[in-house]
């Protein structure tokens, strides 16, 4: 059972990646377009461009596999990230694997990108199993959930507006830093005086309890204007480059100090003893250092390596073997889908 | 009546405004939204989702590019952010084809970034900030045989 080697392919946004799995956590080859074959390939993958997947998929999977020391064909079983992200490049993936899947008659599982975050972090530290409260942070996603067991998921909160990574990447333009933002506003943030500009951490009015909608509910969109006007103020004094330090570290305090204390209620409520962090926000040191300041001592913090916080095919992997060992099998009717919602979800769900 | 405004908008007056829009305009209906980041391009958008009946979360496009909703009204809302794309950027893989040839509503943000690859028939929102924070100016222009437009 255990000694089974699966394939999984994602290529749900602007990375495409490739994983060979034995097992549960053997991870035996492992490689992220943008990051692993940056050179052979002559730059980033364009966004909204599923063409350059197309060109890279071969390579990516081929790579992983001589990585792993195999072929194609001893594979066992295949993976694939289904959705959500973006349509065209997410077929990409999925009709790659579907027609592998095909052509060995291997089984093969259609996986959800934002469960296979949560499983992101087994593969590095076996302890960060449920229960547990998790915090998916990302470009695109901004989920609050309380992780009962594998497969059933609480989704406590979520934004409203937009996710927290896109906060940082818009207000990282406002101030003219670099892209990504999250990075760059880290590091700016470092310099910075958070006291001298203070925003307001949005959606944590006291008197809202766990009933209310917006107890869990986040919010950056309001933040985002509210940093852009003083951006202008401070442009109009001819101040601004002075400052961007400073803005830069109050915007971060408030966007951290709303996911952390979104966190800490899920937290409380749940009674969990883990958090778990996921997605590209979650390599912010500054958001783990934050939260894991105010967790207190009986409660473990699991922050994935930043390889397996950004979108991975590992951590599809991963999830994938947990719906392949409960007799999970996707036809050749499996098609990928921008807004497919999240296996195991109960919604309101507050408290066990 | 081919324009409206610009006025002086609260949050408040413009979401009113989106929400009567969805509630009552006749589809198809076009609505191309620009303006700098954080103007509100957004809100209106959600506003309109909501007047026309659409429940649940409404999350920012911007990564995902095209958020689709069935409104209680019966036709289909397309909530497009074209944010991320630069000049030069193939829009095909957003199923343009499709958006243009829709029955339902298209709400477009960052529309200057498609070029001219939006119907003839369809209305022009400008939202800029004004002097004062909590105001936005905001400017509609009905362009070919785009449905009336809507006072606010």
């Amino acid at each position: 059972m255990t000694d089974r080697c699966l394939l999984a392919v994602e290529s749900s946004c602007d990375d495409t990646s490739a994983a060979v799995l034995r097992g549960e956590s053997e991870l035996l080859g492992h490689i992220i377009a943008t990051q692993d074959m940056h050179a052979e390939y002559g730059g980033v993958v364009p966004e909204v461009a599923s063409r350059a997947q197309l060109r890279v998929i071969d390579g990516v999977v081929s790579t992983a596999l001589a990585e792993a020391d195999m072929t194609l064909a001893a594979i066992d079983e295949f993976a694939v990230t289904a959705g959500p992200g973006l349509i065209g490049s997410l077929l990409v993936g999925l009709n790659w694997v579907k027609g592998a899947a095909y052509a060995r008659r291997r089984p093969l599982v259609g996986v959800h990108h934002m469960e296979a975050h949560l499983f992101a972090t087994t593969l590095e530290d076996e302890r960060a199993q449920p229960p547990f409260v998790a915090l998916l942070v990302s470009g695109g996603h901004t989920l609050l959930l309380h992780v009962e067991e594998w497969g059933r998921y609480h989704l406590l909160g979520q934004t409203r507006d937009d996710a927290a990574g896109e906060a940082f990447d818009k207000v990282a333009r406002l101030m003219g830093l670099g892209y990504p933002g999250g990075p760059a506003i880290e590091r700016m943030a470092r310099d910075g005086d958070a006291t001298r500009h203070p925003f307001p951490v949005p959606m944590i009015r006291g008197d809202s309890g766990p009933d209310d909608d917006d107890y869990y509910d986040m919010s950056f969109s309001g933040l985002k204007t509210a940093v852009l006007l003083r951006v202008r103020e401070l442009e109009e004094s001819g101040r601004l480059e002075e400052e961007i330090p400073h803005l830069a570290a109050a915007f971060q305090q408030a966007a951290l100090g709303q996911l952390v204390e979104k966190t800490l209620r899920a937290v409380q409520a749940s009674g969990c003893q883990r958090v778990v962090l996921g997605g590209g926000v979650a390599r912010n040191r500054a958001l783990a250092d934050g939260l894991g300041g105010r967790l207190g001592p009986k409660v473990t913090l699991f922050v994935p390596s930043p390889r397996l916080a950004t979108d991975n095919a590992a951590m599809v992997a991963r999830a994938a073997r947990f719906h392949l060992d409960r007799g999970e099998r996707a036809d050749l009717e499996l098609n990928a889908r921008a807004d497919l919602p999240m296996p195991g979800i109960v919604r309101n769900g507050a408290s066990p | 009546m081919r324009t409206l405004g610009p006025s002086a908008l609260s949050e408040p007056q413009l979401v009113a405004w989106g929400e009567r829009i969805g509630a009552s305009a006749e589809p198809p209906l076009w609505m191309s939204l620009n303006g700098p980041l954080g103007a509100g391009k957004s809100v209106l958008a959600r506003a309109v989702c909501r007047g026309a009946g659409v429940t649940g979360h409404i999350p920012s496009p911007s990564f995902t590019l095209v958020q689709s909703y069935r409104s209680r009204r019966g036709f289909t809302i397309h909530h497009v952010d074209l944010y991320r794309l630069r000049p030069g950027d193939p829009i095909e893989p957003l199923g343009w084809d499709d958006l243009m040839d829709g029955s339902g509503f298209v709400l477009l943000e960052w529309a200057n970034r498609a070029g001219g690859q939006q119907p003839e028939d369809r209305w022009e929102v400008e939202i800029d900030y004004h002097d004062r924070a909590d105001r936005r100016t905001v400017e509609v222009r009905r362009l070919g045989a785009a449905p009336e437009l809507i006072e606010w």
